[in-house]
This record gives C-alpha cells, sequence and structure tokens, in this order.
C-alpha cells in the first residue's frame, strides 16, 4: 500500500478526489493529510467523494505544521461531527502521550495510524505504550533506517509498518532546476515487502518542509516522475527558460508544458494527469499554478498506483 | 511615560520583536500571548492592576521603541503616519510597503497623480546596494527619495542628484525634513512597466488604449500586449500606469490618527478597514484582569 503525505490543500485535495472518481487509487493508495489551516472546505468535498468512491484517507489531528499546529481537538471534533466519514484518524507522536490517548478513549478511536520521526528511543515508555495500544493499527516512521532498534521493536509488534521518505529534492530558486534534467526519485515500492514494511510514504513530488504564502515565481516548473523499464521512478524538472523576472507565467507555463508534453509524447507516456497537460499546451491555456502542482501529484500517485495493481 | 527612561539596548530589542508580521498574524487569531509575555517579562508591576488592555500595552511599548530604538519598522511607520498619510489623504491614492521593480525592492510606493518610491537607510543599514535600487527605480517611478537620518545626510547626498532627500533626528522622536526635493522622470521604461503589470492590468490597459483586446491566447498575450503597450506614448503609458496601481488590491486602511502604531504593518499584511477594526477589537482584551 502507498501512503501519499500530503498537506490538506485545496489543490492536494482536488488531485486526490480526483484519483479516486477514476478509481485509480482504491485499493492501492491511502493518502495522509495534514491540514494546516482550520479551514474545512476543501476535506469537506473530499469527504463527499471518499465516501461515495470507497476511498478511505488518515487526517493528522495534531498537525506540525500551519495555524492549526499542536495537541488540539480541532480535526477530531470535525470528524466527530460528520455525519458520516472516511478519514481515519492519524497522530504525530512528539512526546504525547497522555493527549494521544485521551482523544482515543473521548472519541472512541480505533484503526488510528501513529507518525514519529526516528529519534524516538524504543526505551521510551511512553511511546510504546502508544504502540501496543490495540486501538494503533498502524506505524509510520520517518526514515526508519537510521534507528535500527526502533526499526526492530516496532517489525515485532506485528503491526502495519510503514516507512516515511523525502526523496523529492528542494532547489531554490526554482530556475535552478533549470540544470538538472532529471534525477532518481524512488525505488521503495519495488522493495518495500521484500524489506518488511507493509506500505510506503512519501511527499510526492512537493517539498516535506511546509511554507506560507510565497511570491511569484520567475520560474515555472512541472515536475513528473516516470518510471524507467527497470521499474525504478525517476523525476523529471521541465523547467521554463525566461527566468529573469516575475513577469508573463503564462509564458513560463508555455515554455515548461512544451518539454514536458514533448518528453511525453516521444516516450509514449500517458495517464490521465499527463492528458489534462497535453491539453492544455495544444489549446495553449494557462490554468494557474495551483494546477500545475495538482497535475504533477496526480501523475506520481498514479505512476505508483499503477506499478502497484500491475504487482498485485 | 517611557520618555524619561532610558531603556537597556537588549530590552528594547526584545520590545521590538512584538511588531512582525507572524506576531501580528497570530493576534488577529486571538492568541495575545506574546504580548502578555513581554509584559510579564518588564512591565508587570507597572501593569497589573491598572485595568489596561493589551493595545494600551502595545502603544506604550512602541513609544519606547519610536524613542530609543529606531529601526525600519519604527522609521517607516513614523513616515507614514506623518508625512506619507497626509499626501495619501488628499486624492484616490495607494500606497505599497516593499514594492518589486527589476531586481531590486522599494521599501514603500505610493501613486496618486504621479509615483514616488521611499527607500529607508537606518543607522542599521548599509548603502551596498543602493546605486542598484535607484538604478531599479527610476525605471518606473516619477520621483525617487531617500529617507535617511541627518547624521549620515552627507554619505546620501553624494548619490545621484536628481534622488530627492528626506532627513530624520535619530536621537530623537522622528521628525522628517525635505532635504532635497526630486526631480521629475518623465520618461518611464515600458519594458519594466510590463514586467510589474499583472495580465489583467495589461489586458485592461490595450483595452482602454485601443478598444478591444486582439486575438490572443494566453500562452501569447504577454507578448502581444508587450507590443501593443511599447507604441502607446510614454506620457500616457506613465498615466495608464498610475491608474493599474492605483486599483490594484483593496484600499489601504491607514490613518494618522487611529491606532497609528499598525499603519506600516497594515500596509504590509494588505489590511482593509474591516480587519484593521478586529484586530483592534482583539487587543481591547484587558491585560491583567
Amino acid at each position: 500500500m502507498y501512503y501519499p503525505f500530503l498537506k490538506a490543500r485545496q489543490f492536494e485535495l482536488i488531485a486526490l478526489r480526483e484519483l479516486a472518481s477514476e478509481n485509480v487509487t482504491q485499493g492501492h493508495v491511502i493518502p495522509i493529510l495534514e491540514p494546516v489551516k482550520e479551514t474545512l472546505n476543501n476535506l469537506i468535498l473530499a469527504n463527499t467523494v471518499f465516501r461515495e468512491k470507497n476511498q478511505s484517507a488518515y487526517l493528522v489531528l495534531n498537525s506540525n505544521i500551519g495555524s492549526t499546529a499542536g495537541d488540539t481537538s480541532f480535526f477530531i471534533d470535525f470528524i466527530a461531527s460528520e455525519e458520516s466519514t472516511n478519514y481515519l484518524p492519524a497522530f504525530h507522536y512528539n512526546s504525547n502521550k497522555e493527549y494521544i490517548i485521551k482523544i482515543i478513549n473521548q472519541f472512541s478511536l480505533s484503526d488510528c495510524m501513529l507518525i514519529c520521526g526516528n529519534d524516538v528511543s524504543s526505551d521510551d515508555p511512553n511511546f510504546r505504550e502508544l504502540c501496543e495500544l490495540s486501538e494503533v493499527k498502524i506505524i509510520n516512521v520517518e526514515d526508519p533506517g537510521r534507528n535500527r532498534d526502533l526499526n526492530r521493536y516496532i517489525r515485532n509488534l506485528n503491526k502495519t509498518y510503514i516507512r516515511l521518505d523525502d526523496p523529492f529534492e528542494k532547489i531554490s530558486p526554482n530556475a535552478e532546476y533549470l540544470k538538472i534534467e532529471e534525477n532518481r526519485f524512488s525505488e521503495e515500492h519495488i522493495h518495500f515487502r521484500d524489506e518488511n514494511y507493509q506500505g510506503f510514504s512519501d511527499y510526492t513530488t512537493l517539498p516535506s518542509l511546509y511554507t506560507e504564502g510565497g511570491s511569484a515565481p520567475r520560474a515555472v516548473v512541472i515536475h513528473l516522475t516516470y518510471k524507467k523499464p527497470d521499474n525504478k521512478i525517476w523525476i523529471k524538472h521541465f523547467t521554463s527558460n525566461t527566468n529573469d523576472s516575475i513577469a508573463n507565467v503564462q509564458g513560463k507555463f508555455a515554455e515548461a508544458s512544451k518539454k514536458a508534453v514533448e518528453f511525453c509524447r516521444s516516450e509514449n507516456k500517458t495517464n490521465s494527469a499527463i492528458a489534462e497537460l497535453e491539453s492544455y499546451y495544444d489549446e495553449q491555456h494557462y490554468p494557474g499554478l495551483g494546477m500545475v502542482k495538482k497535475i504533477s501529484i496526480k501523475n506520481h500517485i498514479l505512476v505508483v498506483a499503477e506499478f502497484l495493481k500491475n504487482q498485485s | 511615560m517611557s520618555k524619561n527612561i532610558e531603556y537597556d539596548i537588549n530590552r528594547l530589542r526584545d520590545y521590538s520583536s512584538l511588531f512582525s508580521r507572524n506576531e501580528i498574524q497570530r493576534w488577529q487569531k486571538g492568541n495575545l500571548y506574546s504580548i502578555q509575555k513581554k509584559a510579564d517579562r518588564y512591565d508587570k508591576s507597572k501593569f497589573i492592576g491598572s485595568n489596561k488592555s493589551h493595545l494600551n500595552y502595545l502603544q506604550y511599548v512602541y513609544k519606547a521603541l519610536e524613542n530609543q530604538y529606531r529601526n525600519e519598522y519604527v522609521v517607516k511607520n513614523s513616515f507614514l503616519n506623518q508625512w506619507l498619510v497626509k499626501e495619501l489623504g488628499k486624492s484616490h491614492s495607494k500606497a505599497f510597503n516593499e514594492f518589486r521593480v527589476g531586481n531590486a525592492i522599494a521599501d514603500l510606493a505610493m501613486f496618486n497623480g504621479v509615483s514616488k518610491a521611499f527607500e529607508i537607510k537606518t543607522e542599521l543599514d548599509s548603502d551596498k546596494r543602493l546605486n542598484l535600487q535607484l538604478e531599479n527605480y527610476r525605471k518606473v517611478f516619477n520621483q525617487v527619495y531617500l529617507i535617511v537620518p541627518h547624521s549620515k545626510l552627507e554619505l546620501y547626498k553624494k548619490y545621484d542628484s536628481e534622488i530627492g532627500i528626506i532627513s530624520f533626528e535619530s536621537s530623537n522622536k522622528n521628525h522628517f525634513h525635505l532635504k532635497r526635493e526630486a526631480q521629475n522622470f518623465n520618461i518611464i521604461d515600458a519594458v519594466e512597466v510590463m514586467k510589474i503589470l499583472h495580465g489583467s492590468e495589461y489586458k485592461k490597459i490595450v483595452i482602454n488604449h485601443y478598444g478591444s483586446l486582439p486575438k490572443m491566447t494566453s500562452f501569447n498575450q504577454f507578448d502581444i500586449c508587450k507590443e501593443l503597450i511599447y507604441k502607446i506614448p510614454n506620457n500616457t503609458l506613465n498615466e495608464y500606469f498610475i491608474e493599474s496601481m492605483k486599483d490594484r488590491g483593496s484600499d489601504n486602511a491607514l490613518s494618522c490618527r487611529f491606532f497609528k502604531e499598525f499603519n506600516q504593518i497594515s500596509l504590509a499584511l494588505k489590511m482593509n478597514k474591516v480587519q484593521k477594526k478586529e484586530l483592534i477589537d482583539i487587543l481591547k482584551l484587558p491585560l491583567y484582569n
């Protein structure tokens, strides 16, 4: 199972809604959503589609980022207030056992996910107590190879154990991607079972670090992942050439999309995200940077989902 | 009340951290903890039992900074209050905090009948990038002003003689003096103007001048409009540019009479009158009950 870890923002949720509607993620992909704002509209809209299409998603109840950060009850109150929800509870562990246990008991939660960094000690009695709760079904550890004690401890719990990696390399400023044609991206989808994980997680083609706002970019980059013949996933950075000012973002998109579309056509790469990009390019229509992000996320999840589907 | 007390520099620095974008966004959400913390740290005995609000405390802190710690926030805010607000009041006009032109960002920009850029250099700033900054500003602004401490007047006078200079006293409460009038730059650089205008703005200029938009797609609209805009007589383009900037964003919520401590931050956060009032209402909560 693939667990893409995304911020619960507008275009991320649109990507997930569309994928669920296309029936391509069910059974292979369960997203983890981390809220950044106390606005619920996009989560409500997504929930409607997820319910209709039988897609589940984890919602982090104690987000680490943005204006909603902290051990609060805001998002569990939201889940509890929905008549029916496909959101499952997820918690960041940061020495907050009391909070997690309180929320689990107060709302009678089951099927919880615990997310932690690899700096947690396997001797930490609070952490062990949480991991051994029957309500905690799934444990997600960031880069677990770096803490072998922890790795061994969790593996022996016989729960669903997933690893979180951060393969996307954020380069700043954006225009610097011009120098990099492509990078190796990930191979967890090939190896996770052999390495005794039940799933894997990453931040798709987005940086893991959350930044608020941001100004108009000097370069437009379309990050597209694709599978090489040996099944490893690589990422290409299709970057605009005219990057000396922030003017004419439409023209920058024209330059970047031309490169992306030419690559996909020459390599016969296609899926619903690529088809959408091609239609913007062919119609010479600039859809906005949010849509560029949506296409990039969708494409990556589609590449992974297709691989997993063919494996099963 | 703070006039006669000399504060420790670290205390002033600590005070000054209250007037930042992040802090104020937190207050807007009702989280006033940072204000409480500073009050507890330095001023509890003075304010406890006094019925004063968070707002009163911030005004007290601002006054201390204004008298003794002239960082860019304070200089910019004083300049807004003592100078720009009056100029802005005259007519339909617009001010911007941090206005990008080419490779530089003007500290303040103002558009009414003409366009003006203001660059602030406090005692703490260097003049390293100044030539580059001025070169950029004069491409699109009709007047460019430097705002500098009185003590550094001679240094800055040596720069471009067509640039206006306004000086302020570092030691005293800010009084700004016009030391040199800015010359008018009548020719603006259409290439730079195109880089500043948003898509909807340059399309509107083309419609206003030519009556309609030519056939174009979003991919080529910039290049097509650019060619048309380059052909507009320069003084007319200047007027179109000023009008576009005056229409950009919502109305400034600046006032030299009410809560003048927050003018700069409300400009930086692009707050409108309603948002500013909401913030003030939150801050009216008592500090110590």
